[in-house]
């Protein structure tokens, strides 16, 4: 009977699951703070469980929380406007490489973050050069089958999607300088490049073999000249036929210099479904760093 | 006596390892317990027969006095001792007689003869020694790890790999010896012990013939060897299964403790380890790469081998090198009585095995292998349209090639030459826009067309090893066995996409490993009690990876990546160990491995210890050991450039400690009735300097990455802890024609990366609690009927416990995540499935052959192996759950000569 026992309860302890998901509201800091601009507004929201909507309203903004950003040795307290959104009550500028810091008092929680003020950044120039007519190109959603989904042999696992279209390439380069005496040739600093064309369709798959973003250590960023750096980005632009000439449409390039927590938090962006991005925020989500940037618009045609 | 069991596991001091030893100690202590002190001797006989004293004695100081009716029959003594000497009162009671007792271990003694009288003594009577080789009555080949068992004197062993038996230190007299191999009917025999060598043939048994089998498990048989498992392979390849044709570790899956898991970076899971700590041996040389096509297939072609043993969580001092598991199998000598061959065809592959005497002591093997889907498809597709020509290719296959000589030029002298072969190729060229026409028509040609846009895969990779075996009698009682070999995978990923008719990726990607290896093995057989093992390894490694890639976006904008990485280290293992058997009822198998990498990785010393004490009707088996893993395998987790079905298999440097673990198990065998084998087990298992990944979640998503280099790949990972433990059953039943087979396993695998702050253990990937097979077959002179059936509990998955948003300044709105905050801290629902097999056997002249078919997935069962879980949307989140395998009939025809 006594072994009976023993094994039953052995049984119980090897098959049991000492873990069980469940539902705890979480606090989301969305804050940028942005090198020789006044103090922005930081946005606050909450976590809901996975059976409700999520709308981007105040249903999900989180209020009632007490903020203090310290700049430096200044602690500057924030102000509720709206629901979840917080303005500074007094303004200020970040200076380069001053150290800040957030401290958030939320429905009994205690949320820390820090961060730096980077070095300001400045585009000198953008050039931009493009296909004279347009090549067969691939548009597609999704194009790797995934190892795991072989494992099913299940017919459709191989269905791609593709289909073949026209596209115009166009490959645009961007041009800063850097201050050595404020970033240094070893920089830790982080850039993020970015093309953003206004079009009506595109195709994930030119993005994924093409290039319209990038993140990349500053100091890895190719230097065509001592002081100052350049990054080439391609995209691609669909049009019906041979004869089309390539859409006038917008494009937006853009650059920013961030932290290393930036760029965990921009590189974990890419799958929603199956990660969130990494925080630098102690006992919440989201992120709070300083960032410099700049961005131009330009007309392709 | 007290028996201390000591545990050193570090600093990783787990409550439950604490918790399973309290359980397990009582059973520990039983096989560590010895018969209290002999306090007094005394003996009073006058004038009585020599046999009833010697009982009377015997029983009165419980020893055992082992001796034939015609040696004390009409004999009488006169003896009157007192005081605390055993063998100073059997002296007294065989005064005057031209015998002596002579101690053969503890507690036992052998009556012998005086040869003589005068000028014989007790030692010269005892230099018996009874030597034999144990064949194959069919083939002549020679029998591997067979049992012998010497009733009289409760003392056995086992063959080496020549086949070879000593029991030294024995009466020069006869003997009666029961000799035993797992799946051959057993032999009882007489032999002298007079040095001779015996020639010992056991005939296979076969259902036809009615002939007891030999089970595993069986209490005579079970070895004492750690971890030691001698698998029935010819029962548990017949149940139903995938790919539904014989193949060896798909056939594992039945053990309790082997998890069969995944595709892709799948493989065997043995008590709870990782794929990669499993050590592959064919012929003693080890292959990296055991699987073929994504894991459906192994490169191991059962009819091939003649003896294949299992070592689960810890190993005989002999073997080590991984943590886990050591399955170490031989290649067939090859018939030395006539021509055999066998050639079967299933679902996947055709096969066949080939053996023949090739002259006087010289016989051979050849086996192979080949998948013929490629014959099918068809591999190279000229495509037009119009003017427009092109090339597809649908290159899909895989093969296997093993071979062997054998030759004895004489009874001392054993050489042979073992070769093996395999290959998958993946080699593929197709148009992007493949997909609607692929759902429509089974014709090849009708899913191409020639394209300006189009995607080249070109994936091989392959295992090869050469070895050379001699294996040489030096003395009767001392036998060695020297192994050279050569052994090496490579892998090559080649592709060429072209997505914009001016944009292409092309890579070339290469990854090799190379052993070149010297093994030395002694047996020397010591005393009737120790059987001695010691030996050396040597091997020399060599890593290799390189890559050249070219991203072109634009004429004027390209990417070009050109690295090589070269890496080696040589590796140096002595080891020692002995089968000992104190008393008639222990056995115990100490041994010492010593090993170190030329890599600054220090000196090892892996302590073992296997235990079996047999009761009237169960056995007790316990075993111990440290095992040190010097090579990690990993890939890297960002490129598509490369590492995409792959792996890199590194060495252990001072920067990357070895791993190394620490495995203790106790069980008991019970065999009510010769028709029913029982077997339980429980293990512990801790390991330490395991590679987890740094970020869990990373996935292959872009196509440049850090690189090739080592530092690049290990700054993915950080060092971990696991923890495995658990329980396994076995139920083996069988009467006429009627068979059953159940396996449970209960248990849990759990991971913890210091370095990342995991503040507890979490479960591995496939953390499966329980698991639970159950077969049923029935086998008359013709007809199989089978039906199996699997449960498990569901492998753990990572669920989000909230959705939340957030944006970035160059986003225009925020977006939606999902938020994990927990590695696995949940499960998918528990996995069934079931399958039925037929079969049925004639002859056709000399030629028997079995027509098999099999369903796999009987009831159609759509298990959840994976779910999915989508943010996007406003409304609540999604969940979408991918599905396993409908139903595949799975067909089989072999072909026996």
């Amino acid at each position: 009977m006594g072994f009976r026992r023993i094994l039953i309860f052995l049984l119980f302890l090897l098959g049991c699951d000492s873990v069980q998901p469940e539902y705890t509201s979480w606090l989301v800091v969305e804050a940028f703070v942005t090198t020789e601009a006044p103090l922005p507004v930081i946005q606050l929201r909450r976590t809901q469980p996975l059976s409700v909507p999520y709308y981007l309203d105040e249903s999900t903004a989180a209020t009632g929380a007490e903020l203090l950003l310290k700049l430096g040795s200044a602690e500057i307290p924030y102000v509720m406007e709206a629901p979840g959104l917080y303005m500074p009550a007094q303004q200020a500028k970040a200076k380069a490489g001053t150290p800040i810091g957030l401290h958030i008092a939320w429905n009994g929680q205690s949320i820390l973050a820090e961060s730096r003020i980077p070095p300001t950044l400045g585009l000198d120039s953008v050039s931009v050069a493009r296909s004279q007519t347009p090549v067969a190109g691939l548009i597609v959603d999704s194009l790797f089958i995934d190892p795991i989904l072989v494992d099913s042999l299940g017919f459709d696992s191989l269905r791609t999607g593709a289909r073949e279209g026209l596209v115009y390439l166009v490959e645009a380069t961007l041009h800063w300088s850097v201050a050595f005496a404020e970033v240094g040739p070893d920089s830790a600093w982080w850039v993020r490049t970015q093309l953003l064309p206004q079009l009506r369709a595109g195709g994930r798959l030119d993005d994924y073999f093409l290039r319209p973003e990038q993140l990349q250590r500053e100091r890895q960023v190719n230097a065509l000249v001592p002081g100052n750096r350049a990054w080439s980005g391609v995209y691609a632009v669909p049009v019906a036929t041979q004869s089309d000439p390539i859409p006038v449409h917008t494009l937006r390039v853009s650059v920013i210099r961030s932290s290393r927590a930036y760029a965990l938090y921009v590189s974990g962006r890419t799958n929603p479904s199956e990660r969130e991005p990494p925080s630098n925020v102690t006992g919440g989500l989201g992120i709070f760093t300083g960032l410099a940037m700049d961005s131009l618009s330009i007309t392709v045609q | 006596m007290r028996c201390i069991v000591q545990l050193d596991i570090g600093p990783l001091r787990v409550e439950m390892v604490s918790r399973w030893l309290a359980l397990n100690v009582a059973l520990t202590l039983v096989a560590c317990t010895a018969a209290a002190q002999v306090d007094s001797v005394r003996v009073d006989a006058n004038d009585a027969p020599l046999g009833e004293v010697l009982n009377g004695f015997a029983a009165a100081h419980r020893i055992d006095v082992v001796y034939s009716d015609r040696q004390v029959s009409a004999r009488r003594v006169t003896c009157m001792y007192t005081g605390t000497e055993v063998d100073a009162a059997l002296a007294c009671i065989l005064a005057g007689q031209d015998l002596v007792a002579r101690r053969i271990r503890r507690r036992q003694y052998v009556l012998s003869r005086v040869a003589g009288s005068d000028q014989g003594t007790a030692s010269s009577a005892m230099r018996g020694l009874l030597r034999g080789i144990v064949t194959d009555a069919v083939s002549g080949e020679v029998l591997p790890d067979a049992h012998i068992f010497l009733s009289q004197f409760a003392v056995g062993t086992v063959t080496n790999e020549a086949g070879y038996f000593a029991l030294p230190s024995l009466p020069t007299e006869s003997f009666r010896l029961r000799v035993s191999f797992l799946g051959y009917g057993v032999a009882d025999t007489v032999i002298a012990a007079n040095g001779d060598l015996h020639a010992i043939s056991l005939h296979p048994a076969s259902v036809e013939a009615g002939e007891v089998i030999v089970q595993s498990e069986r209490q005579e048989a079970a070895p004492v060897d750690p971890g030691a498992l001698q698998v029935p392979v010819n029962e548990i390849q017949g149940l139903p299964g995938l790919p539904g044709e014989a193949d060896l570790l798909q056939a594992l899956r039945w053990l309790p403790s082997i998890q069969k898991v995944g595709a892709g970076e799948g493989g065997l899971i043995v008590r709870g380890g990782q794929p990669d700590q499993n050590l592959y041996l064919i012929d003693g040389a080890p292959i990296y790469h055991a699987w073929h096509a994504f894991n459906l297939l192994s490169v191991f072609q059962t009819e091939a081998f003649k003896n294949i043993n299992l070592y689960q969580g810890t190993f005989p001092a002999e073997h080590g090198g991984r943590l886990s598991a050591v399955l170490d199998v031989e290649l067939k000598d090859g018939s030395q009585e006539k021509l055999r061959a066998l050639a079967a065809v299933g679902f996947l592959s055709g096969r066949f095995v080939f053996e023949t005497p090739l002259a006087r002591n010289l016989s051979a093997m050849v086996s192979g292998r080949r998948s013929f889907i490629d014959q099918i498809l068809g591999t190279v597709h000229p495509v037009s349209n119009g003017a427009v020509r092109d090339t597809m290719r649908t290159g899909l296959y895989l093969y296997d090639l093993n071979g062997k000589i054998t030759w004895r030029p004489s009874a001392r002298h054993r050489l042979s030459l073992s070769a093996y072969g395999g290959r998958d190729v993946f080699d593929i060229r197709l148009p992007f826009d493949l997909a609607l026409r692929f759902r429509t028509s089974l014709d090849v040609s009708s899913w191409l067309r020639p394209s300006s846009l189009f995607f080249e895969v070109d994936t091989r990779w392959s295992n090869r090893l050469l070895s050379a075996r001699y294996q040489y009698q030096y003395r009767d009682r001392l036998f060695v066995t020297a192994t050279g070999y050569m052994s090496g995978y490579s892998a090559r990923e080649r592709f060429y996409i072209r997505p914009v008719a001016t944009s292409s990726v092309s890579s070339q990607y290469r990854v090799s490993i190379q052993d070149l290896g010297l093994k030395v093995d002694v047996d020397y057989y010591l005393f009737l009690t120790h059987q001695m093992r010691m030996g050396i390894r040597l091997v020399q490694r060599d890593f290799f990876s390189d890559l050249e890639a070219l991203i072109l976006r634009t004429q004027t904008s390209s990417d070009r990546s050109q690295e090589e990485s070269r890496l080696n280290a040589l590796e140096f293992v002595a080891y020692v160990q002995d089968t000992w058997q104190p008393t008639r009822r222990l056995k115990a198998q100490p041994g010492l491995r010593f090993s170190m990498l030329q890599r600054g990785t220090g000196m090892r010393l892996s302590p073992r210890l296997g235990l079996r004490y047999a009761l009237d009707d169960v056995v007790l088996r316990g075993a111990f050991g440290v095992n040190v893993q010097y090579m990690h395998r990993i890939r890297d987790r960002y490129s598509y450039l490369y590492d995409l079905v792959s792996y890199r298999w590194v060495p252990a440097s001072r920067s990357v400690d070895p791993s190394s673990s620490l495995h203790a198990s106790v069980g008991a065998v019970h065999s009510p009735q010769p028709s029913l084998n029982l077997s339980l087990d429980t293990y512990v298992h801790v390991t330490r300097g395991l590679l987890l990944p740094r970020d869990e979640y990373q996935t292959k998503d872009g196509l440049e990455g850090p690189g090739i280099g080592l530092g690049a790949l290990l700054g993915q990972y950080t060092s971990g802890r696991a923890l495995a433990y658990g329980l396994e059953a076995n139920v083996r039943w069988e009467r006429g024609l009627h068979a059953a087979w159940i396996s449970y396993a209960a248990g849990r695998s759990r991971s913890r990366a210091p370095e990342l702050d995991e503040p507890r253990f979490r479960p591995t990937r496939f953390d499966a609690p329980q698991r639970l097979r159950l077969a049923v077959q029935r086998e008359t002179l013709r007809w199989t009927f089978g039906l199996s059936g699997f449960w498990r509990s569901g492998y753990p998955i990572t669920i989000p416990v909230a959705r939340y948003a957030v944006g970035d300044p160059l986003d225009e709105e925020p977006t939606r995540f999902l938020y994990f905050p927990n590695i696995n801290n949940g499960r998918l629902p528990p996995y069934l499935r079931f399958g039925g097999l037929v079969a049925y056997r004639f002859a056709v002249g000399q030629t028997q052959i079995r027509v098999q078919g099999q369903l796999y997935n009987l009831t159609l069962r759509r298990n959840v192996v994976d779910r999915f879980y989508d943010p996007s949307g406003v409304e609540s989140v999604m969940v979408q759950s991918r599905r396993g395998l409908p139903a595949i009939p799975l067909f089989e025809i072999v072909a026996t000569y």
